[in-house]
């Protein structure tokens, strides 16, 4: 689902232009590279787990831990260097088509991921109000900025109403924050 | 007879005014969620799951099954109009079902689906009645050693049934697995990847994996795609079959029902595989002249994996409610809620609380009927939710996922684990690793390894154990013989295509 262009393109400038598009370390050498990477330092890690005190017989705690790890090498290793192999179009290949998402720009993902991250860090310091409708807004208005009034609206409506509903109604109790209600 | 006794108390049961309502907010809430495009039934239970939290156990599971009903019907509703399917089951919907809105016969794809579905739900609580004491008795004759060759034989099977790269739905199972195992070692009480942080002693919550690894990625993706106009939709003026529809749709009906449950049956396969059958099934027997349809807007296309995916749903409780071996991703997140509520499947919640389980079924009747009754008239009116402009929809989605993690633990860790897990899940999505057998992996490591430590305990690790009981090794047979067919039919196939070329 690549190559928004008018006309078809070849597949070689396709797959570079996806691959521009979604940063360093794309396509499945990439992915490979980077799954054996973290299968390496989780076998490291399984590697320091503790021996038990009384052993019992069969399995110990290592070894399920490091057959994830190694098995987790071994996947990465095949992903980013074994030939890929061409299947004949069937319901599945139908289905993995409809699935797959269309590339996105990685300064994009790497915008809306930093909005998360800082709604996750200020959720407990700011409350639930004040966090989720910083957060809504700031997303919604990164999203479409024409429509600030409607935005705004949304976000203090949102983030008000859900709190109300969850520790009024459903007694769950959700950060107050600075706010202190 | 028994169980079908039970099934009609069950019935008196959830037949109060109070568990009435908790079946029509499920099924609601869950077309609601199921219709919003790209989230599925497991992105919709894992965002109810805070609604549950302060209820009665039977209360919180019959809104949870009905939120799963429910979002399975939504979903093929977006499946239908926007060709945006939330999950791998309702994408087969997808295939022919757009096609027939694309020519103006999105009414009847969509009564076609919803027929199917209640037709698909209720012959599988059927079948559900009476495989679950079969199987009950079955499991407990299971020891230790059967029960780790039923969930290897899971695992197995949870990678062999993925739309794209069999490599990438390994490393989802095997990430899966790690997500699993992360904790305190169960038998010698050893920390393993916890990284020296006490929160992960309890090891990762499911419905926080379900949230991170389901919601989290897809509302990223759509904000960071900067999608300001929801996507274009068919219209649709009213959900009817006619004769001929009805007619045609019959004997995909009758198909995709028993595949759909058989397939349900099957612990780590789901109804996925069911909706797959199903439709190569339908296209495989239709005569030349509807055989041309197919890819055009066939409906049988749409009435057999509509259906099968139903059955799938009643399928893939039986193994999850006898056996604590969930069939499908979502089934495992429910498996997770009773887990929550302090019930534990299999032949002693029977036996314990037979009043909770057939009531819980029981719910699932109804919820099936109200489906039924409320969204064929009521089809224009969740068509509406199609317009809610994406970046609120989804800003949403994250700020609820957010919320649902807080409860799940009330400290700023959890919210950090969404954000890692998620953020990894995203990536993951981006570079085509499946994410739904991550979950059923989660949820079936724990289990695995519990039991084979405890045979391997009872036999003093002699591993012949596995295969010297006439019943584990009974189950060894059938679990190879079903993981390695479709590897067998692929040679198979390959060399009769040296001959001739093939269709599927």
């Amino acid at each position: 689902m690549t190559g928004d262009g008018p006309g078809p393109e070849p597949p070689a400038a396709a797959d570079a232009a996806a691959e521009a598009k979604a940063g360093p370390l794309s396509g499945d050498r990439g992915t490979g590279l980077i799954v054996a990477a973290f299968g390496m330092v989780l076998l490291v890690a399984a590697m320091l787990i503790d021996a038990p005190a009384r052993p019992s017989p069969g399995i110990g705690p290592r070894l399920i831990p490091g057959l994830l790890a190694v098995g987790l090498i071994g996947c990465g290793l095949a992903l980013a260097f074994m030939p890929k192999s061409k299947s004949e179009a069937g319901v599945g290949d139908q289905v993995a088509e409809m699935m797959a998402e269309e590339p996105v720009h990685w300064t994009s993902i790497a915008i809306v991921s930093a909005m998360f991250v800082a709604y996750a860090l200020t959720f407990e310091f700011l409350g639930f109000v004040l966090s989720t409708a910083g957060f809504l807004l700031a997303t919604t208005m990164y999203v479409d900025h024409t429509k600030w009034r409607r935005n705004l609206i949304y976000s203090i409506a949102f983030s008000a109403l859900v709190y109300w509903i969850f520790t009024r109604q459903l007694s769950v109790s959700l950060p107050s924050g600075i706010l202190g209600w | 007879m028994d169980a079908f006794s039970a099934l009609m108390s069950g019935l008196a049961m959830a037949a109060t005014p109070e568990n009435l309502m908790f079946v029509l907010i499920g099924v609601l809430t869950g077309t609601v969620v199921g219709v919003l495009p790209g989230l599925g039934p497991i992105t919709a239970i894992a965002l109810l799951i805070p609604l549950s939290f302060g209820m009665e156990p039977a209360q919180g599971l019959i809104l949870l099954c009905g939120v799963y009903y429910g979002a399975m019907y939504g979903g093929s509703i977006t499946s239908i109009l926007i060709r945006t399917p939330g999950e791998v089951a309702s994408a087969v919907t997808a295939l022919e079902g757009y096609e027939m809105a694309k020519r103006g016969q999105a009414g009847a794809a969509l009564a076609t689906s919803a027929v199917g579905s209640f037709i698909g739900g209720i012959a599988a609580i059927i079948g559900l009645v009476f495989f679950s004491p079969l199987l009950l008795d079955v499991a407990t004759a299971f020891g230790a050693a059967e029960y780790t060759i039923l969930l290897a034989g899971a695992l197995l099977l949870t990678g062999t049934l993925v739309a794209g790269s069999k490599l990438k739905a390994s490393i989802a199972i095997l990430v899966g697995m790690v997500f699993g195992v992360i904790g305190l070692d169960p038998q010698d009480n050893v920390e393993r990847w916890t990284f020296g942080l006490l929160e992960l002693n309890d090891g990762v919550d499911i419905a926080l994996l379900a949230m991170a690894l389901f919601a989290v990625p897809e509302a990223l993706h759509h904000l960071a795609m900067r999608e300001r106009k929801p996507s274009s939709r068919l219209k649709v003026k009213n959900a009817w079959m006619t004769k001929e529809d009805l007619r045609r749709s019959a004997g995909p009906y009758a198909r995709g029902t028993f595949l759909g449950f058989f397939s349900g049956l099957m612990p780590g396969l789901g109804p996925a595989l069911g909706s797959f059958a199903s439709y190569a099934l339908e296209r495989k027997i239709a005569p030349p002249d509807r055989k041309k349809l197919f890819g055009h807007g066939a409906i049988e296309g749409v009435a057999g994996p509509e259906t099968a995916n139903n059955a799938g749903v009643g399928g893939a409780m039986v193994p999850m409610l006898a056996l604590a071996i969930p069939g499908s991703a979502t089934t495992a997140l429910l498996l997770f809620v009773f887990q929550m509520y302090g019930l534990q499947p299999g032949p002693q919640l029977f036996e314990r609380n037979p009043d909770l389980v057939w009531t819980i079924v029981a719910s699932m009747v109804i919820g099936n009927v109200m489906l039924l009754v409320l969204n064929l008239p009521m089809v224009r009116l969740f068509v509406q939710l199609l317009k809610v402009p994406p970046p609120l929809l989804y800003a949403g989605v994250l700020a609820f996922c957010m919320l649902g993690a807080w409860a799940l633990t009330f400290s700023l860790f959890s919210l950090v684990m969404l954000l890692v897990v998620g953020l990894a899940g995203y990536w993951m999505q981006e570079h085509g690793i499946p994410l739904a057998p991550a979950i059923i992996a989660a949820v079936l490591v724990p289990l695995l390894e519990q039991s084979t430590r405890r045979a391997l305990v009872i036999s003093n690790g002699d591993w012949s154990v596995f295969v010297t009981r006439p019943l584990s090794l009974t189950l060894l047979i059938i679990i190879a013989a079903a993981a390695f067919s479709p590897l067998i039919v692929k040679l198979v196939r390959s060399v009769r295509t040296s001959e001739k070329s093939v269709d599927f």
